[in-house]
């Protein structure tokens, strides 16, 4: 499996289960929980392809997890940014676990997945 | 008035009028390096090639006697063994008087026993060992038995490649099968059956334990399985994984040892990538401890996330 | 002086001369005073030397000791009275000697230089000169010492012979390539500064210098036979000055 494609799986579960876990940390957004999974899911699912992408033309653990980061913790600070329908934002709750997922994401396309092999 | 002769000028006459008369002109003998049981090394100048070179001139005393015949099968050992853990041979031939010798490559480096007392950790020990076995494995793959393993043969040179050298008592494997019980070797890395005079790739094997242990603790390893254990963890203190290792390759019974030093290659390999050994059966928690060393970065990268979902649920 | 052994090779005999024993013990008298001639020659520097060094005796003293030494030497028959069975000849050369002295010593009284007496024209200056030379550690180990000092002779005597033999024969060169190599060992000097230095190639450096050793060694070993008692001990200090096997 290319490592993109690898990024987008991991990331995407990761989103499902960042969503999911909406419901633990903020239980107030129960009514939005679908939107707020699909929003993770397909958050996920871009920084999984970004950050994959990135890891198959640079092989750096260090490198690669914090590019992980700082584009996972991009994409939840403009999730976060977004309001919920009474208007509270809930910044560190969307962006602290969203970096994380971002450095495992990060993480898992260094490690696993193959990268193409440039000819010479 | 006769020549004054200083110590220095007498002990240079001694040695030099001994020297190998070589035929030609090619090379030059400048000075010997090292005697052993069975020929003398000497530093030689190519001078076609213009490089220095090393020449291993049979002890025989006389010319088709059994060391000369001893040294020629060395160098066709050698030439047939290619490898970059063996020293290659560049030609061979016969003294004026008739003995054998061959040239080969001269090793600037270190032997093992200098060598080891600057490496520092069990990763630096076992990477130069692993190269050791390496050699020796690829060495059984042509079906042929060292039989001498020892750190006096093994040496480090200065790009940090590994040689294994003095294969002089090498044999094929079919050959040692079928002739009458030799004995050679050097004790206490020799197994009790080559002892015998009845090598196989095991005892090339036990040797290699016997090797990595004398590594890792500096001694040589008693013959009793407990006492090798005790002295294993009171100096080196490897874990159990390894200490299993070096214990199934030092087994008295050559059966219960690794087949040949590539079984001993690949569960160094596995020990090393933090997999399950074949000489070590783990428990249950170890195996966790195992998987959870392996993916740790991993899981304590979840566990914060967990933890910190945990800490955003509490809060509220 | 270092001890060791390389590249155990056998050799036969030396064809000429037979060991110092067997000489002297020759019915013919000539046979006989050429044999004394030859250990004179062979042990007065490492006996004058010992003399110096471990009686302590006065040059002048030392050298009417060397000569009335080898003078009684011979009158008396001392060497028909080794055995070999119980020490090496050179052993028992130098305890006659340390007897010898002990004896004179107590005599107090000198050997005249006169008729019937064998006498060599021996070059006590040149010997006193080298004594300086001589490392202070050398001197504890008496046997030890006169050994030394023994293949020392031996070597340097050979050397002398050999300059004279290729100088007879038109091939100096080829010694004073061995001297300078050999004989004036330098860590910098390699077979091809030797070629320049003596417009060679390095093929002929190479070839003259095996000649040369090789003709240091035969020489050498016809000489050593000529100083031991029998033909055991010539294989035993063969073996142990060349590491060779005399078969």
């Amino acid at each position: 499996m290319n490592k993109p494609l690898l990024g987008a799986l991991v990331g995407g579960i990761l989103g499902v289960f960042d969503g999911l876990t909406a419901l633990v940390s903020a239980p107030e957004t129960a009514p939005q929980i679908v939107g707020i999974i699909i929003g993770s899911t397909i958050k996920g699912l871009i920084v999984g392809v970004l950050v994959g992408w990135y890891a198959s033309r640079v092989h750096s653990l260090a490198k690669g997890m914090i590019v992980g980061l700082i584009v996972a913790a991009f994409f939840a600070l403009l999730i976060a940014a977004l309001p919920s329908p009474d208007g509270t934002h809930y910044y560190w709750e969307i962006i602290l676990p969203g970096s994380i997922v971002g450095l495992i994401v990060g993480y898992a396309t260094q490690k696993f997945g193959t990268a193409k092999v440039r000819a010479v | 008035m006769t020549t004054w002769l200083s110590n220095t000028v007498v002990d240079h006459l001694r040695v030099v009028a001994t020297w190998p008369e070589l035929p030609g002109d090619r090379y030059v003998i400048e000075r010997p390096i090292g005697r052993g049981g069975m020929g003398t090394v000497y530093v030689a100048r190519d001078t076609l090639l213009e490089r220095d070179v090393a020449i291993k001139v049979s002890n025989a005393p006389v010319a088709g006697s059994g060391l000369d015949e001893r040294l020629r099968q060395e160098a066709q050992v050698l030439a047939r063994l290619e490898h970059p853990g063996i020293v290659p041979v560049h030609d061979a031939g016969q003294l004026a008087d008739g003995r054998m010798f061959y040239v080969m490559k001269l090793v600037h480096g270190e032997t093992l026993s200098a060598h080891t007392k600057r490496l520092l950790g069990e990763a630096a020990i076992l990477g130069v060992f692993e190269r050791v076995t390496e050699t020796i494995a690829f060495a059984h793959e042509a079906g042929v038995i060292h039989r001498d393993l020892k750190p006096s043969n093994v040496m480090v040179g200065r790009f940090g490649e590994v040689l294994v050298l003095d294969w002089g008592v090498a044999k094929a494997i079919e050959e040692e099968a079928a002739a009458s019980a030799t004995r050679v070797g050097t004790p206490g890395f020799m197994p009790p059956e080559q002892a015998r005079g009845e090598a196989t790739s095991t005892s090339d094997v036990f040797a290699l334990g016997a090797l990595l242990f004398w590594m890792l603790t500096d001694a040589m390893p008693p013959p009793a399985r407990d006492d090798a254990l005790r002295v294993l963890n009171a100096a080196a203190r490897p874990p159990r994984r390894l200490a299993a290792i070096v214990l199934k390759c030092l087994a008295s019974e050559p059966s219960d040892r690794y087949s040949n030093a590539a079984a001993l290659a690949a569960d160094l390999a596995r020990y090393r990538a933090g997999q399950p050994v074949a000489a070590h059966r783990e428990t249950t928690l170890e195996r966790i401890g195992l998987w959870f060393i392996k993916y740790r970065t991993f899981i304590l990268l979840v566990a914060a996330y967990l933890v910190m979902r945990a800490m955003f649920a509490f809060v509220r | 002086m270092s001890t060791f052994a390389y590249a155990c090779r056998v050799i036969p005999f030396p064809a000429t001369r037979r060991s110092v024993l067997e000489r002297i013990q020759s019915d013919d008298r000539e046979v006989r005073r050429a044999a004394f001639g030859d250990l004179a020659e062979g042990y007065w520097r490492p006996s004058y030397h010992y003399l110096r060094l471990h009686w302590r005796l006065p040059a002048a003293s030392a050298e009417d000791m060397v000569q009335a030494f080898f003078t009684a030497a011979f009158e008396k028959q001392y060497v028909e009275r080794y055995d070999p069975a119980k020490a090496r000849f050179r052993t028992f050369l130098r305890t006659c000697l340390d007897r010898f002295v002990q004896n004179y010593q107590k005599a107090e009284r000198a050997e005249k230089r006169g008729g019937g007496q064998v006498h060599l024209p021996l070059d006590f200056p040149g010997a006193e000169r080298e004594l300086a030379a001589i490392a202070v550690q050398d001197r504890h180990d008496l046997d030890r010492f006169f050994h030394d000092e023994t293949v020392r002779d031996l070597f340097a005597r050979t050397i002398d012979a050999m300059r004279r033999a290729y100088d007879a024969e038109g091939k100096l060169i080829v010694f004073e390539v061995f001297e300078r190599h050999d004989l004036r060992p330098s860590p910098d000097l390699t077979y091809a500064t030797l070629a320049r230095e003596f417009d060679l190639t390095t093929a002929q450096v190479t070839n003259y210098l095996h000649a040369a050793r090789r003709r240091f060694r035969e020489q050498a070993l016809v000489n050593l036979r000529a100083l031991v008692g029998t033909d055991e001990e010539f294989r035993d200090e063969a073996r142990e000055l060349f590491g060779l096997e005399i078969s």
